[in-house]
């Protein structure tokens, strides 16, 4: 059976956060319609192509998708029941923001087979939802998660923030436990980074805002992963915890290599042989469906080098760390050697984990992953160069 | 019989205006027409063209019709206008009877002036004092006639006034060549001794020599000898200089020209050497001959280990016209393999930088510049150290000894205080000041050649607005407490950051280095310890704290190739370091020494 994960963009918000920079537009309601008719026209020229695959996850983010009607959103699920297989679907994600919105959605959300929603809190300190320039407030999170317990959902992720200018470790502590109250059964807290082009990374540049010392974040990381762990949440991706059995399937495909397909503006693709990304404009995104073209900005290749470098990151940003087996089948190197070189890694402080099998890497192993991972990837180099040589 | 012939060099400060008036000298005679006129001919490699500086003297003959009717053959032989091949100067000037000694209008005597007006006076050659750039706005040829005076001794009347741009003067130059320069001596039926003054290398030739015939004739077929080694050729051609090189059947008594003899290794040629014949040797060579020897040395290494072989072979390129650059591979642990070079003093290295990354396209880690030492050691035995990690345990040495050289700046006055500080900090013996006029004053010291490597020509300039000039030759060597300074990262020696001076700067320059290379050093996976140590006792420490964080935290909505593209990046920029043991050193951290500020 052919698995397929479905990704849809929905790229609109009422107001962009400070540090995002997925894209989105101004929320706009005659333009969310044109842009679920280009949709359907999107999903229309992929279905021959996926026929014959099973759709295994579906996730739909943004953007807000939350600001969709209860129509719009019928409609959309509609036109993809129509277009794809559905029957086998495990896992149905739909990206929320905790805004004010009737019981009734999130009901026809359940109805319509959504059995997991991902709520993006990001703090449950005031002045830190307002430095990130989120428009709700810590009160709306407490309504949402009355909301969403009168509900009742299968799954429910929260995502915090940590690492936000004017945080402290104590009100890091407080978001955390605040998250744990609300009984969800997945996590994700991912670090803040200031992406280019973003007004917080303007400010940045302007010395307007006092970025958290890495020092700091890194014992917020700390400390969060010990904390979560006492509470029974397996930490199973760098930024990502969940209870045993709740982990995002649609995530653990993107890392896993897994064929996806994204549908929507800047949505991203993968067929096993190459990526592609949809065009980054909602006007050209219907410019484009409207012609009966695929909306693709560009697509790229692997070669066998980027399998091979997306294989070992991937990898090791999971729990389930880099299979020694797999590793040598791919790269055609006795993992010991790899080994003998990282020996030195672990002097000052244990990055890594080596049961002969499988090669992990820790909490604090997980925050200087990127330096490990190229280390690594020097390594591997190093070693083919003195083949060549010999 | 008199000869029609003189032959003469021009010899100014750098931006004299050298180049200019040769030029004018070409046109004027014909040798060259005006449309064939690129501004300064004679100096012909890009670089020299661009620094305005000349690096190689090129020789050229010229027909002057002069107003007694007769006709003469005017050899002028260009100069590098450079102390560094002072040497080279000295054996182009021998090889004359005259010099044409040029100052510009607006800056008077330079360094440069007065050295090369001494080393024209050593060599007993006629003297004629030019003031150039007279038509310049800020020309003061008063004062400079009174420098000039002051400086050679002549009377007013004798200075020509010229705008070798313009090429007002220039006849008097020529009657002034004529009358003042002797004519060379004849001496025909003596045994031959012609002086190489410089040397290149042709690809189909070989090297060839450029001699000034002083006694005897010279034919094509004859066997010659060089004085320094008893090797001999056979004269395959002969010629002289116009544009380019003119065959001829022979050379005699007072030419100047070349000869090809198949030599094929340009360093058998050396400049300043005598050739002979076999069949009619002369018993004593011309005089003024030295071995000459370079002065600094640096390390040198492709930037990609791949790249060493390509990297000899453009150096052996390179030697082929250039017998002054010596090279010998080295290699560093943290470098990798390399070469060590030898040069005739820092602008010399920094043309032979910069012309093989030009030139020959190599990308270069070039190590900090040092001096040649010699160490005397307790055995007695003495040995020369021209890289600083091979210098001898300290027990085993007696002394060090450390190139000397006597400098002389020129400066306006205003600036005197200045520069006596600047001396006397770089461990400097006063020698004497020498008012050149009201405003100008030369200042002589003795100084390390080490001092001089180091910084002391951008500090020259700095404390004294750009004015002052520099020139200096060695004056042999003197023991000196230095001692050695090594960085250590992570407790291992880094030999590529070894480095040679004296005890009383080792602490403060040991301390600043750490802190520069602390700057430099990226924060890696583990603490990094940089240390300065003397032999064993460490006189500084500083280290570069453990990354605490590089991680792409989100990695979610499928933009994967971004999060790769990401890594590569990183890669790339891991890829151009260097290292040492487990830490990785960035390629600019081997020349923090040179950035350090003082």
């Amino acid at each position: 059976m052919k698995k397929l994960s479905l990704y849809i963009h929905f790229p609109f918000c009422l107001k962009k956060c400070r540090y995002c920079d997925f894209y989105s537009e101004s929320f706009d309601l005659p333009k969310v319609d044109k842009w679920l008719d280009a949709l359907i026209r999107e999903i229309d020229i992929w279905k021959t192509d996926y026929f014959d695959f099973k759709i295994y996850t579906l996730f739909f983010g943004g953007g807000s998708p939350n600001l969709l009607s209860s129509t719009q959103f019928i409609r959309l699920l509609e036109s993809l029941k129509t277009a794809f297989d559905m029957s086998e679907l495990t896992e149905f994600t739909v990206e929320t923001n905790p805004v004010k919105r009737d019981r009734e959605f999130l009901m026809l959300l359940k109805d319509t087979g959504v059995n997991r929603l991902n709520v993006g809190v990001q703090s449950f300190i005031e002045n830190e939802l307002q430095t990130l320039g989120r428009i709700h407030t810590v009160t709306d999170v407490f309504d949402m998660f009355e909301n969403l317990d009168a509900v009742g959902f299968d799954h429910i992720g929260l995502d915090l923030i940590y690492g936000i200018p004017g945080q402290s470790i104590d009100s890091w502590r407080d978001s955390l436990s605040y998250a744990l109250n609300c009984g969800v059964d997945h996590l994700s807290l991912y670090n803040l980074s200031y992406e280019e082009g973003t007004p917080l990374s303007k400010l940045l540049e302007q010395d307007k805002i006092n970025p958290i010392d890495s020092d700091v974040e890194k014992q917020m990381y700390l400390e969060a992963c010990q904390l979560l762990l006492e509470n029974g949440y397996h930490h199973y991706e760098i930024s990502n915890w969940a209870k045993p059995g709740s982990e995002s399937r649609h995530n653990r495909a993107y890392w896993e290599g897994k064929r996806y397909l994204g549908l929507g503006p800047a949505a991203h693709s993968y067929d096993g042989k190459s990526r592609w990304w949809n065009v980054r404009s909602i006007d050209k995104y219907l410019e484009l469906t409207k012609i009966g073209q695929l909306p693709v900005d560009s697509q790229e290749e692997l070669t066998e080098q980027d399998r091979e470098i997306e294989h070992l990151f991937l990898r090791l940003r999971t729990s389930n760390g880099l299979s020694r087996s797999q590793f040598e089948n791919l790269f055609h190197i006795d993992f010991d050697r790899i080994i003998n070189k990282l020996i030195k890694l672990n002097i000052d402080e244990e990055y890594w984990i080596f049961d002969g099998h499988r090669f992990k890497l820790t909490p604090g192993g997980w925050f200087v992953s990127d330096s490990i991972i190229n280390t690594i990837l020097g390594f591997i180099e190093e070693i083919r160069n003195d083949h060549k040589k010999s | 019989m008199e000869l029609n012939v003189r032959n003469f060099s021009i010899i100014a400060h750098i931006d004299h205006g050298k180049s200019t008036l040769a030029d004018r000298m070409l046109e004027y005679t014909g040798t060259i027409s005006q449309r064939d006129m690129k501004s300064q001919v004679l100096d012909d490699m890009d670089l020299e063209r661009e620094r305005g500086i000349t690096i190689k003297s090129h020789p050229i003959q010229m027909q002057y019709q002069h107003k007694d009717g007769k006709k003469y053959t005017l050899n002028l032989i260009d100069t590098p206008g450079h102390v560094d091949f002072s040497y080279e100067v000295s054996r182009s000037l021998a090889a004359c009877e005259g010099a044409l000694l040029l100052v510009d209008a607006s800056q008077g005597v330079e360094a440069q002036t007065v050295s090369n007006a001494y080393l024209a006076i050593d060599n007993d050659l006629v003297i004629i004092p030019i003031i150039n750039k007279i038509d310049l706005p800020g020309a003061d040829v008063t004062s400079a006639i009174h420098q000039l005076m002051d400086l050679v001794g002549c009377d007013e009347k004798e200075i020509i006034l010229t705008s070798a741009k313009s090429g007002k003067g220039l006849e008097d130059v020529f009657q002034a060549i004529i009358d003042r320069v002797p004519a060379p001596k004849s001496l025909p039926d003596e045994p031959l001794r012609a002086l190489i003054f410089d040397s290149i290398f042709d690809s189909f030739r070989g090297a060839i020599a450029y001699v000034r015939i002083f006694d005897g004739e010279i034919k094509p077929g004859e066997i010659i000898r060089f004085f320094t080694n008893s090797s001999s050729y056979e004269v395959m051609e002969l010629g002289y200089f116009k544009m380019g090189r003119v065959k001829t059947k022979h050379l005699v008594s007072g030419d100047v020209g070349y000869i090809v003899g198949g030599v094929k290794d340009i360093s058998k040629i050396k400049v300043g050497d005598t050739i002979t014949t076999k069949n009619k040797p002369a018993e004593n060579p011309l005089p003024g001959y030295r071995e000459i020897k370079p002065m600094v040395f640096s390390g040198m290494y492709p930037v990609d280990a791949e790249d060493f072989e390509d990297l000899r072979s453009s150096l052996e390129k390179m030697t082929l016209n250039d017998s002054s650059l010596f090279y010998e591979a080295e290699t560093s642990n943290a470098l990798g393999f390399g070469f060590r070079c030898g040069y005739l003093g820092l602008l010399h290295m920094e043309i032979v930088q910069e012309r093989l990354e030009r030139e020959f396209d190599q990308e270069l880690i070039t190590t900090m510049p040092n001096v040649r030492y010699q160490a005397i050691m307790k055995n007695g035995k003495m040995i020369e150290i021209h890289n600083p990690s091979y210098m001898p345990e300290a027990g085993d040495i007696e002394r060090v000894e450390e190139p000397y050289v006597k400098a002389e700046i020129i400066v306006q006055s205003d600036y005197l205080g200045n520069i006596l500080k600047l001396c006397q900090e770089k461990r400097g013996i006063y020698k004497t000041t020498h008012y050149l006029d009201t405003g100008k004053v030369q200042i002589i010291y003795e100084l390390p050649l080490g001092e001089i490597v180091f910084d002391f020509f951008d500090k020259l300039k700095s404390v004294s607005r750009g004015y002052a000039s520099l020139d200096y030759e060695p004056i042999g060597f003197r023991p000196g407490d230095v001692v050695k300074l090594d960085i250590l990262i992570n407790n291992e020696p880094v030999d590529a950051l070894s480095w040679i001076l004296h005890r009383d700067n080792s602490f403060f320059h040991g301390r600043e280095l750490c802190s520069k290379l602390k700057e430099l050093i990226p924060k890696q996976l583990y603490e990094v310890v940089i240390q300065a140590a003397i032999g064993s006792k460490i006189i500084a420490r500083t280290t570069v704290k453990a990354l605490r964080k590089n991680v792409t935290a989100k990695c979610y909505g499928g933009d994967i190739t971004r999060k790769r593209k990401l890594l590569e990046k990183q890669k790339e920029g891991k890829k151009r370091m260097k290292q040492v043991g487990r830490v990785e050193i960035p390629q600019e951290a081997f020349l923090a020494v040179l950035k350090m500020e003082h």
